[in-house]
């Protein structure tokens, strides 16, 4: 005899294993994300002209709007490494990384069909390649296809271990004493007491 | 913290041992709201509260990621500003009523080819414009072979489109024109990668044979700057939009986007190729040695 919110709640809450183990799975994702964003970022910060003439070679956007991408993506992918490794607000971050490495995407793709031959300067470089180089549009599209699956996952279940976002919510539920999982935002965070409560059992 | 450590506590013992202990450490909060009727109201109040105080909680969250992402690309901007050298010129700036040209050029461009060849061809480039690049290395050879065997008589027009270093260079364009080592120039600009700087630029001359005292001092000074800044306003009326535009016989070429390169290449070498007077025996071989 369940009531239909019961219901609800019970089959949003994932079973206790992947309860278990989602939290540090997702710990992963999380930090292979920001590690990619950090090491992207960094390696592009300390020549911003290069990482214009890197977007310039797409030939995708106007003449005007190149240099502000080009000048203020590397600072930009810096700053949302930090927030994902620290996790603060990791739904926020990794639907801004599903949004990037779409944009990505389309210019690399596109970049292939038009015939380019240019390096994407994910990691700094960039630009268009000489005769004896030759395109990674394969592995390029295979990477950032598989880092916005992880972030897509992420948006989804933003919940993960050494999270800031899980100390705010376990505050916040502290302090109104708990009550019934009402959302999915909500359910994520059981399984973050959850986790803990099991991590609690095994220090005792 | 304590607080709920001790509610805890004796969840977790009592349902030690069994897999549904963590999954049922959240039901015992359920419980009381199920089984004591008259305060489900209550507790509904305060689900629908906390609920809604969470969602605005990640919503400040949000907001305040999305303003250390702004602030991290104003950053970033304002960063690439700065180093950006402070005297780099407006290519939008009128030219001087009066300005000089360089030797064997006018105020539209520098031709080189014989006057009666049958294809009059206008290059627009740009010498930071990607495109160009990829355009100029792919079609420089071709040209020279078209100019030599005077089929083609070719017009570089080095214009600025793009912010930056492209007044500069199209200025020193101009000097290696007065040394009539434009083509040489050109293909070196095109190999480069990133900015070029005037000092840069003296280098590149080097490469393309171009090592005098005059030329250094001519591309340091800019001495063509003016000359160059007419060339922009010049292709502006001449309906020049993009670049590469390659007008051939007064017909504008411009590559249409997300069209190759190669067959912006194969169109041009085409309409070339049409102004043939004898349909062409002598563009033909060259164009299908170039594929």
């Amino acid at each position: 005899m369940r009531t239909a919110l019961a219901a609800r709640s019970h089959s949003n809450r994932l079973p206790s294993k992947r309860g278990r183990y989602q939290p540090w799975l997702f710990l992963i994702a999380r930090l292979v994300l920001a590690g990619f964003w950090i090491w992207a970022g960094a390696s592009k910060v300390s020549d911003l002209e290069g990482s214009v003439s890197a977007v310039r070679a797409f030939r995708l956007l106007p003449n005007a709007v190149e240099p502000v991408v080009g000048a203020a993506l590397p600072m930009v992918e810096i700053a949302l490494g930090v927030t994902l490794l620290i996790g603060f607000a990791v739904r926020f971050g990794a639907a801004v990384s599903v949004v990037l490495q779409v944009a990505f995407l389309i210019g690399i793709i596109s970049a292939a069909a038009r015939g380019l031959r240019i390096d994407c300067g994910c990691f700094g470089g960039g630009g268009d390649l000489t005769a004896e180089q030759s395109t990674q549009y394969l592995l390029e599209i295979v990477r950032d296809s598989t880092l916005l699956l992880i972030a897509a996952l992420l948006a989804i279940w933003p919940v993960s271990r050494f999270s800031l976002d899980n100390r705010a919510a376990s505050e916040s539920n502290a302090a109104s004493n708990g009550s019934a999982a009402s959302n999915d935002n909500a359910a994520a965070t059981t399984h973050v007491v959850a986790a803990n409560t099991s991590t609690h059992r095994m220090s005792e | 913290m304590s607080q709920r450590d001790k509610k805890k506590k004796p969840n977790a013992s009592s349902g030690a041992g069994g897999k549904q202990s963590s999954a049922g450490s959240a039901p015992p909060k359920q419980t009381p709201r199920r089984s004591r009727e008259p305060r489900m109201v209550d507790q509904q109040r305060i689900a629908a509260h906390r609920s809604t105080q969470r969602r605005r909680s990640m919503t400040y969250r949000s907001l305040r990621g999305a303003g250390i992402l702004l602030i991290a690309a104003i950053v970033g901007w304002v960063v690439y500003r700065t180093l950006q050298p402070s005297d780099l010129p407006d290519r939008t700036a009128k030219p001087a009523a009066h300005y000089a040209v360089p030797h064997g050029a006018t105020r539209e461009g520098v031709t080189i080819g014989q006057d009666n060849a049958p294809a009059k061809v206008d290059l627009y480039v740009d010498f930071q414009c990607p495109f160009c690049r990829v355009f100029e290395r792919a079609t420089n050879d071709y040209f020279a072979k078209q100019v030599q065997s005077g089929s083609v008589k070719l017009t570089y027009h080095p214009i600025s489109i793009h912010d930056g270093y492209s007044v500069w260079a199209a200025a020193a364009a101009g000097c290696a024109s007065d040394k009539g080592a434009l083509p040489r120039f050109t293909a070196e600009v095109f190999n480069q990668n990133g900015r070029l700087t005037r000092d840069d630029l003296v280098k590149v001359g080097k490469l393309a044979g171009v090592d005098s005292p005059e030329f250094a001092t001519c591309v340091r000074n800019s001495t063509y700057k003016d000359w160059a800044l007419g060339l922009t306003n010049a292709s502006d009326k001449a309906g020049v939009t993009g670049t590469p535009t390659v007008v051939v016989n007064g017909k504008q070429l411009l590559p249409k986007p997300g069209s190759s390169m190669e067959d912006f290449i194969a169109q041009v070498k085409h309409a070339i190729a049409d102004t043939a007077p004898s349909s062409g025996s002598s563009t033909t071989p060259n164009r299908d040695a170039a594929k």
